[in-house]
């Protein structure tokens, strides 16, 4: 009969000490769960005087990226919609560029001071 | 249940208490109250290779810091676009310019610039006078030149020292504060090798990076550093690419490749730890604004400050 209480108790035991480290590691994984959708992210950044092609493919990944969010109801990580108007920006596609600009300011307002300078520049673009 | 089971039952539980006690946070030395006062909301990543300057390792820390600091709660400011801002021509800010470069071109100059001019008595036996004389006038001219070169490369290299023009660089990009991030200690061991045969892929690589946080009035908000290092095995995959890549290419070449390829490996295997640093170490950077935890951390530093 000890026996089989000392069995039952080393049994409770581990399983309260079970819960105790998942209820830990839950936590953990709570707090690093991501707040933004990063997937292409590296591959818009290492993009930088690359080919022609591999700067098309990182253009696409980051829009994939951004409607993916969007579809998600979640706020796109910060700068990416910037990044984005900036490979039109670079195209001399200005107009397409200024939308993006202006919903980088939309999502956040952080980012007016260098979005107002592009907006600017690209108007000027337009305008030569 | 008697004594024994209750005491069975309870020991882990005891051991779990005390695990709570021993985690508790300490009282760290770090001070943190430029950081509190600053309060940045939005950051600007500078991230910088003095040993490697074409190294693709580089951009992985960059894209890993901008997404480490975004998911802390900081607005971070368009990686790319910003590097891409300051590489123009006209600006007065380079971000990625490799200090390297410019330090090898000084020390080139700084030789030529001391030579005297003369030529060496075996040199003499074989010129005439005439000769001799239009050799050193031409010394005399490469010299001054050299003079004049390193003057200028001098006025550079203070811009370049890009640290001292953090409260301009944050104006010109509407940041709070600017996070310069260095990429150290490069173990250039595989360049010691003198060949793609030679080279030995199962060596430990290493990697300090060095974390200086400025807020947008020049001040130090933060500093940290981090130390990394991985052991390749078998490493055939490098191998193989590299000798695709560059079998036509020069020894020194394929050197140079092997270097940035294990460099890059290192900060791959590596690139969970990088973020994760930031706020692990000794003196954590504080969670910002648009994080969950903001409220709480800053009052928690307010308290230990």
């Amino acid at each position: 009969m000890n026996q089989s209480r000392l069995r039952a108790a080393a049994i409770v035991s581990f399983a309260i000490t079970a819960m105790a480290i998942q209820a830990l590691f839950g936590v953990v994984y709570a707090a690093d769960k991501r707040m933004y959708y990063w997937s292409g992210h590296q591959r818009v950044i290492t993009s930088a005087n690359n080919t022609p092609g591999k700067i098309k493919s990182s253009e696409a990944a980051l829009l994939k990226l951004i409607k993916k969010t969007d579809e998600a109801g979640r706020r796109v990580a910060p700068g990416l919609l910037a990044e984005y108007g900036y490979f039109f920006f670079e195209r001399g596609e200005f107009d397409t560029a200024i939308y993006w600009f202006e919903r980088e300011i939309g999502e956040w307002p952080e980012s007016a001071v260098l979005m107002k300078k592009m907006i600017e520049r690209a108007r000027e673009g337009l305008n030569s | 249940m008697n004594a024994a089971g209750l005491r069975a039952a309870s020991l882990p539980l005891i051991l779990l208490l005390l695990a709570g006690c021993g985690s508790a946070p300490k009282k760290q030395g770090f001070d943190y109250g430029p950081l509190v006062a600053s309060d940045p909301r939005s950051l600007l990543v500078v991230a910088r290779s003095y040993s490697s300057p074409r190294s693709p390792a580089r951009r992985v820390v960059l894209s890993t810091i901008t997404q480490a600091l975004a998911e802390r709660g900081y607005y971070v400011l368009p990686a790319r676009m910003s590097e891409s801002l300051a590489a123009q021509p006209g600006s007065d800010y380079r971000f990625a310019t490799p200090l390297w470069k410019v330090e090898s071109t000084r020390r080139k100059l700084q030789q030529e610039a001391s030579r005297e001019p003369g030529l060496a008595s075996v040199e003499k036996l074989v010129y005439s006078k005439a000769q001799e004389k239009k050799i050193i006038e031409k010394q005399k001219r490469d010299r001054q030149k050299a003079i004049d070169e390193l003057e200028r490369l001098e006025a550079s290299w203070r811009q370049e020292l890009i640290e001292d023009q953090t409260a301009e660089i944050a104006a010109f990009f509407g940041a709070d504060a600017v996070m310069f991030v260095d990429l150290l200690d490069w173990s250039d061991r595989v360049a010691e090798e003198s060949g793609l045969l030679e080279y030995n892929p199962t060596r430990t690589h290493s990697v300090r990076l060095h974390y200086h946080l400025k807020g947008n009035q020049g001040l130090t908000l933060w500093r940290a550093e981090q130390g990394m290092r991985i052991t390749i095995k078998g490493g055939s995959g490098v191998i193989e690419k590299i000798w695709k890549t560059f079998a036509n290419k020069s020894g020194d070449e394929i050197k140079a490749q092997l270097v940035r390829e294990t460099h890059r490996r290192v900060i791959e295997n590596r690139k969970q730890e990088i973020g994760g640093h930031m706020y692990s170490g000794v003196a954590p950077m504080l969670v910002g604004p648009y994080h969950s935890f903001y409220e709480k951390d800053r009052a928690r530093r307010r308290g230990v400050n």
